[in-house]
């Protein structure tokens, strides 16, 4: 038997459709019977078609509530189900499925409808799977990212529309010795040295081409300026609009310092050469000066002998004659000094030694200039290897200063010590020299070895003597320092390297106290 | 007898001078201002002693003090040098070349006059 739910909806339509047409065709056939009636019996014949008007109106309602429960339960349940599947899928829910079996098209738009929850329900759990799966990906590169700007030594700085610091890896941290929370949300520029004015330049250089490389300049440290390489990028989002900017710092200070030191040393090779031309030229005029002035004074030398008296005008115009030959010879024996022909020789001897030799032959004019010498030499002092006679004429020339800057003044009192020092990853024999003069005045210190610089009376001095000890020294593998005192006089300072030291060092580079600096 | 004395230096003004100083003494002094000239000059003349210069265009002096000690007559005769440097290359090749003392430049003139006395009084006393 077919039953009601078997069939398709058209036929329950045309079903419906009859049942509803039905009555009303009956009441039409029952009206048509009862007008031919009335025409019989004219008296019961409106007690009839009120009967009947009355039956197809019941019949009406009786239908007309059959219907609706009919279309509500074929159409209008499960219509409504559907629409309730449908927003339990737009709340997510994608699990829940409509049942309705009704096998009509409505029953069909279940099924289609529950295929495609089904099929969106794979898709979002794909969808799912491959977000987690990006999403995880992304975690890992941006884990990568971040550690590799977190460890790069280099600073990398993210700034918004406004240059306000947005972000600062630790390689900036570290170069300005701040913390990131102290710097979020400043203006970058107050980290540049040449403020505002800088970050108007870099900005309208970034505008120009979007990016830039290699630009060097300073920014300001917790401590100081550092020297940086920077390169810089405006931000954008997608739309192209700027978001700010990406700026990347290189600290430059060791490359600085190591410029700055290839100058120094590249300066103090200059001045070597220099110094060797000058030696020879030095040298080279001496030996001429040498044997004129050595044949003039063999002449006066006769004269004189041959002078019973030379308290007479020849005699005192001989006398000036000696004392021009004497200077000259002074002149030519320092300028031989200078040019150091003889050879040094080196010996293991105790740096006391020459010291207490100059002071011996220097001591008593130093007296009779009412001169107070305070002496500390150590007696515990390694060997060095030195040339005794060489470092004498080191020590008598530096002495020698003192007395002249000491000369006149009211307080008058030499300092000399001699001691044992550590220097950065050596010894070092330190000799001492103060004195309580007027000290050397800053804009000339660089020019104190210099050979012929001199600020005393013609005739004084020649100027030879530090340069002198500084090539001695130099040749000691040692170095000499000056500084003032607090009392405002000099002190100068004569650092040897140790036998031990130098024996060290043996085999690898020569030791010497020059590079030990700084 | 009055004592010959040869002196070469390529300076005039040394020869001059130094020829000076040491005739007041009473010496003969002959110069010369090469030192080929003053091997000449020592083969035809017997000298007592003999002072060079070292460094002098031409023959040097180690070379003129090798080339005297091998004529006989030179074989001991004292020969002074004077040196520019008073480094020890110097010392130690005149050495080898046979000479007896070195003098560095400047040369007090007193100190050469000594030197010379002493070394001919030895000299005489030797023989
Ligand atoms: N202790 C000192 N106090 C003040 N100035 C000094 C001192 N030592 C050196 N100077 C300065 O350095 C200059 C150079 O010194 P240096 O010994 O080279 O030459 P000098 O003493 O003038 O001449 P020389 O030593 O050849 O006779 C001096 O003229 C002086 O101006
Ligand atoms: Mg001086």
């Amino acid at each position: 038997m077919i039953r009601f739910r078997d069939l398709r909806i058209r036929t329950k339509l045309a079903m419906t459709f009859i049942m509803v047409l039905l009555p009303l065709l009956a009441v039409q056939a029952i009206a048509l019977l009862s007008q031919s009636g009335l025409q019989q019996s004219h008296n019961s014949s409106l007690v009839h078609v009120e009967f009947y008007t009355g039956l197809s109106f019941m019949v009406s309602i009786v239908l007309a509530i059959t219907l609706t429960l009919a279309m509500n339960r074929f159409l209008a349940r499960p219509l409504e189900q559907i629409t309730r599947a449908a927003a339990r899928m737009a709340s997510g829910d994608l699990r829940y499925e409509v049942n309705v079996d009704t096998g009509d098209e409505i029953g069909e738009l279940a099924l289609a409808f529950n295929l495609m929850a089904r099929q969106i329900r794979d898709k979002t759990e794909n969808l799912e799977k491959l977000i987690g799966e990006r999403t995880e990906e992304l975690q890992v590169s941006r884990e990568k990212y971040r550690s590799l700007v977190e460890s790069t030594v280099d600073g990398i700085v993210t700034t918004d529309r406004h240059g306000r610091i947005t972000f600062v890896n630790r390689g900036f941290e570290e170069m300005l010795g701040l913390g990131r929370e102290e710097m979020l949300g400043n203006e970058i520029w107050r980290y540049y040295e040449g403020g505002m004015a800088r970050a108007r330049d870099i900005m309208s250089l970034l505008r120009e081409k979007g990016h830039f490389s290699y630009l060097e300049m300073e920014i300001i440290g917790k401590d100081r300026n550092i020297p940086i390489r920077t390169s810089a990028s405006i931000l954008r989002d997608a739309d192209g609009n700027e978001m700010g900017t990406l700026g990347h710092f290189s600290d430059l200070t060791a490359r600085k310092k190591l410029e700055a030191d290839l100058k120094a040393a590249q300066a103090k090779l200059v001045q070597t050469m220099k110094l060797r031309a000058l030696g020879d030229l030095v040298s080279g005029v001496a030996h001429e000066i040498n044997n004129p002035l050595m044949a003039s004074s063999t002449i006066i030398h006769l004269m004189q002998k041959k002078l019973d008296n030379n308290d007479n005008a020849e005699g005192r115009r001989l006398e000036v004659l000696s004392r021009c030959n004497q200077r000259i010879a002074r002149i030519v024996n320092h300028l031989r000094e200078f040019s150091r022909q003889e050879v040094m020789e080196l010996k293991e001897m105790d740096v006391n030694e020459p010291l207490r030799n100059a002071l011996l032959i220097t001591g008593q004019q130093l007296l009779n200039m009412q001169m107070e010498i305070l002496t500390d030499l150590s007696e515990e002092l390694p060997s060095i290897k030195g040339d005794p006679n060489h470092l004498e004429q080191v020590f008598l020339d530096i002495i020698g200063n003192a007395r002249d800057a000491m000369d006149g003044r009211e307080i008058r009192v030499l300092g000399i010590k001699s001691h044992l020092a550590q220097l950065q990853n050596r010894q070092a024999v330190v000799v001492a020299i103060s004195d309580t003069g007027p000290g050397i005045p800053a804009e000339i210190r660089d020019k104190i070895f210099e050979p012929f610089f001199t600020t005393k009376e013609v005739g004084k001095g020649t100027g030879l003597g530090l340069a002198i000890s500084y090539g001695i020294i130099e040749e000691h593998g040692g170095r000499i320092e000056v500084e003032d005192n607090e009392n405002g006089g000099a002190t100068f300072r004569i650092l040897l390297p140790t036998v031990m030291d130098r024996q060290q060092a043996h085999g690898e580079t020569p030791s010497t106290c020059n590079d030990a600096s700084s | 007898m009055q004592r010959r004395i040869l002196l070469i230096d390529d300076d005039e003004l040394i020869l001059l001078a130094l020829g000076e100083l040491i005739s007041t003494e009473g010496y003969e002094v002959v110069t010369s201002s090469r030192g080929r000239d003053g091997l000449v000059q020592a083969q035809e003349t017997d000298f007592d002693l003999v002072i060079t210069d070292i460094i002098m265009p031409g023959m040097q002096g180690f070379e003129v003090c090798r080339r005297l000690r091998d004529l006989e007559h030179y074989h001991s005769t004292p020969i002074i040098m004077l040196t520019a440097k008073s480094g020890d290359e110097d010392r130690r090749k005149g050495m080898a070349a046979g000479a007896d003392h070195f003098l560095p430049k400047p040369i007090d003139p007193s100190d050469l006059l000594d030197l010379i006395a002493k070394t001919l009084s030895r000299e005489s006393a030797g023989s």
